[in-house]
């Protein structure tokens, strides 16, 4: 009666005020309900398919290792199930040797003596064996070998990791010279670096197997970087030389055998021929000769005559004169009579 | 109306139960170490893991450590070898807690710790690289190198004191880098600018000289050749008109008149040319048989 009923209606009165709150008591006790078995089936947990679990009750590590699947374990505050990626490789970059303020030429730095020195902190780099700076990148990759480990042994355990890679890396190039570590001795820097550094987590027990160390890059310092480059290049000209004069001798042997060889056969050739030349002239003579001692004054005019044929068929003039005339005068050519030289140019015209 | 009393009841006694298991008990983990504190004063450590029993706050305090390896970068300063030359050795530092009690009695903290650890390592690098020379942290010779002995020796010196003062267990120090002052690093890249340039001439020289070599042993090898060829063919040559000579004579020798003859006659034959113009005798023959003509032309 003392109430107006459109306040009940829009619920401003005690009595609805009351109705309210045993409603939302109710659904406040089914939420808490909820929340309760909620929290019961908590610690039941998906191990996934990359990861190995184990569990602390009551922080103390209970004996087992599970793999992926259903994991069930109790409730928070006495369970505690911890997962770690045991299957799954994991990959960290060190870039720590690289400038670690950046690209040296973009980092306006206030360097003390200009850009010819390196910040033992700000600029990352080692000394080689022959007390060279270089700089590197590395990656490495590796596994989680023993779970239980890895997690309660270290804190910060890819910090301590990469730490450890740097120590590693760092005592192996300390040993090496720099050329060997640019260039040849980088599988042996590769190989080296693991197997310490390896030794070094087993030691500490961290429970990490190291799968592979990639020399990602390794450069002698910016400022000497020329040098280097001149070095190589310098390697290149001396092959190329080398190269060259090798092409050289390629080329010019063989022309010097093949006239070696030449000159030698025209050597054989033209022996032969004398000799040839000689049997035959020889076997001749004694042909005619044999002829020659049947008959020797017949031969002998007859080859006189032949030859005298032969002459004086040839012979622009012949002079005859009789002895009984007198004493012979011989004129032998060239004459030094003013005729002689018209007369042998007439000659010369008619042949 | 009764069994609400009950759940009530029930639910309050849980509520109850819970509040007083926060209160009373507290976990040690596995990788913990905790030190309780009655009003201050450390009355228990406890380094196994597991469910314990305390007074609650503010009677007892749990103060719990990680005891898991830590590690971190040490401060960097110049160090001398003994041969006298500037490094800067980067260390790190990987340690642990060890004793609980001291620990939380001398430092507390591990940002604490890191700072008083700082000063032990920085102290104990300079003592040990001062018994060093500088060859024995770089050198191309292997077995002059001694990083691992002075990063023992080193974790020692410091892994002892931490024990005695801290409750730390230092487990390693290792060099992270060796690396020069700022102002020597000029002079390194000028002595390896130096040697750079030094490698360059060599290797220029020897790619000169043995391409020299190659090009001179090529021609020498062309003359060898060539002049042997020359030889061969002079003694075949020559033993060739030897040969001729003695079959020449072995067939002349039979008749050396006759020989004589017709080597004129050819001689005769040979010399005479078309040009020539000869003065003959009538009475050489054949014109002999012209011999009542007083003159032909």
């Amino acid at each position: 009666m003392t109430k107006p009923s459109p306040e009940k209606d829009i619920g401003f009165g005690p009595a609805a005020v009351l109705q309210a709150m045993k409603a939302s008591v109710r659904l406040l006790r089914w939420g808490l309900l909820l929340l309760a078995l909620i929290y019961l089936v908590s610690g039941v947990t998906a191990v996934g398919p990359n990861e190995t679990a184990f569990v602390l009750r009551f922080g103390k590590l209970q004996p087992g290792l599970h793999g992926s699947g259903l994991l069930l374990a109790l409730p928070q505050p006495i369970d505690e199930v911890v997962k770690v990626p045991t299957r799954s490789v994991q990959e960290v970059q060190l870039d720590a040797w690289e400038s670690s303020t950046g690209e040296d030429d973009s980092a306006p730095l206030p360097s003390v003596a200009g850009r010819d020195t390196l910040h033992p902190v700000r600029d990352g780099y080692t000394l080689t064996g022959d007390a060279n700076i270089i700089r590197a990148r590395f990656s490495v990759r590796y596994q989680v070998a023993d779970p239980v480990a890895f997690v309660l042994t270290a804190r910060n355990q890819t910090g301590l990791l990469e730490a450890i890679l740097y120590q590693a890396a760092t005592g192996v190039i300390a040993q090496m010279k720099v050329d060997d570590v640019l260039a040849s001795g980088l599988e042996t820097l590769r190989a080296q670096t693991m197997q310490v550094a390896q030794a070094q987590l087993d030691r500490l027990g961290l429970g990490v197997q190291l799968l592979a160390f990639e020399v990602r890059e390794i450069i002698p310092a910016r400022q000497v970087l020329p040098a280097f480059e001149d070095v190589v290049s310098a390697k290149v000209e001396s092959r190329t030389l080398i190269e060259q004069a090798n092409s050289y001798r390629a080329s010019e042997l063989p022309g010097a055998q093949a006239e070696a060889y030449r000159l030698k056969q025209q050597a054989d050739a033209s022996g032969q021929n004398l000799v040839a030349k000689a049997t035959g002239e020889a076997a001749a003579f004694e042909a005619i000769d044999q002829q020659y001692r049947v008959a020797p004054d017949l031969m002998r005019t007859r080859l006189y005559a032949d030859a005298m044929e032969t002459i004086l068929h040839r012979l622009q003039s012949a002079t005859i004169f009789q002895s009984s005339r007198g004493s012979l005068r011989l004129y032998l050519q060239p004459s030094y009579s003013p005729q002689q030289p018209s007369t042998s140019e007439m000659i010369r015209e008619q042949d | 109306m009764k069994t609400q009393i009950i759940v009530r009841g029930l639910i309050g006694a849980l509520v109850g139960a819970l509040l007083l298991f926060v209160m009373l008990t507290f976990q040690v983990r596995q990788n913990e170490r905790v030190v309780l504190t009655r009003f201050g004063r450390p009355v228990r450590v406890l380094v196994e893991p597991g469910l314990y029993g305390k007074w609650p706050w503010p009677i007892e305090t749990v103060n719990r450590f990680d005891a898991r390896l830590d590690f971190y970068d040490a401060r960097i300063s110049e160090a001398l070898t003994r041969d006298k030359r500037n490094v800067i050795i980067p260390v790190y530092v990987a340690w642990r807690i060890d004793d609980p009690l001291k620990f939380l009695q001398s430092l507390g903290s591990a940002d604490n710790a890191r700072s008083k650890l700082d000063g032990l390592v920085t102290s104990a690098r300079n003592t040990v690289l001062g018994g060093y020379d500088f060859s024995q942290l770089v050198s191309t010779n292997r077995a002059e190198v001694k990083i691992p002995e002075i990063e023992h020796t080193i974790t020692d010196l410091v892994a002892q004191q931490a024990k005695q003062s801290f409750g730390i267990a230092v487990v390693q120090v290792g060099i992270k880098r060796l690396t020069l002052p700022e102002a020597n690093t000029q002079f390194v890249f000028e002595r390896m600018r130096a040697e750079r340039a030094q490698f360059a001439a060599q290797y220029r020289a020897e790619g000169q000289q043995q391409a020299d070599e190659v090009r001179a042993k090529t021609d020498a090898d062309k003359v060898v050749m060539l002049a042997d060829a020359r030889k061969y063919a002079e003694e075949t040559r020559g033993k060739a008109e030897a040969e001729a000579a003695r079959i020449y004579r072995a067939a002349h020798e039979k008749d050396p008149s006759f020989y004589r003859f017709l080597r004129e006659l050819d001689a005769l034959k040979q010399i005479t040319s078309t040009n020539t113009t000869v003065v003959l005798d009538t009475a050489t023959p054949p014109f002999d048989l012209l011999s009542p003509v007083p003159k032909g032309e």
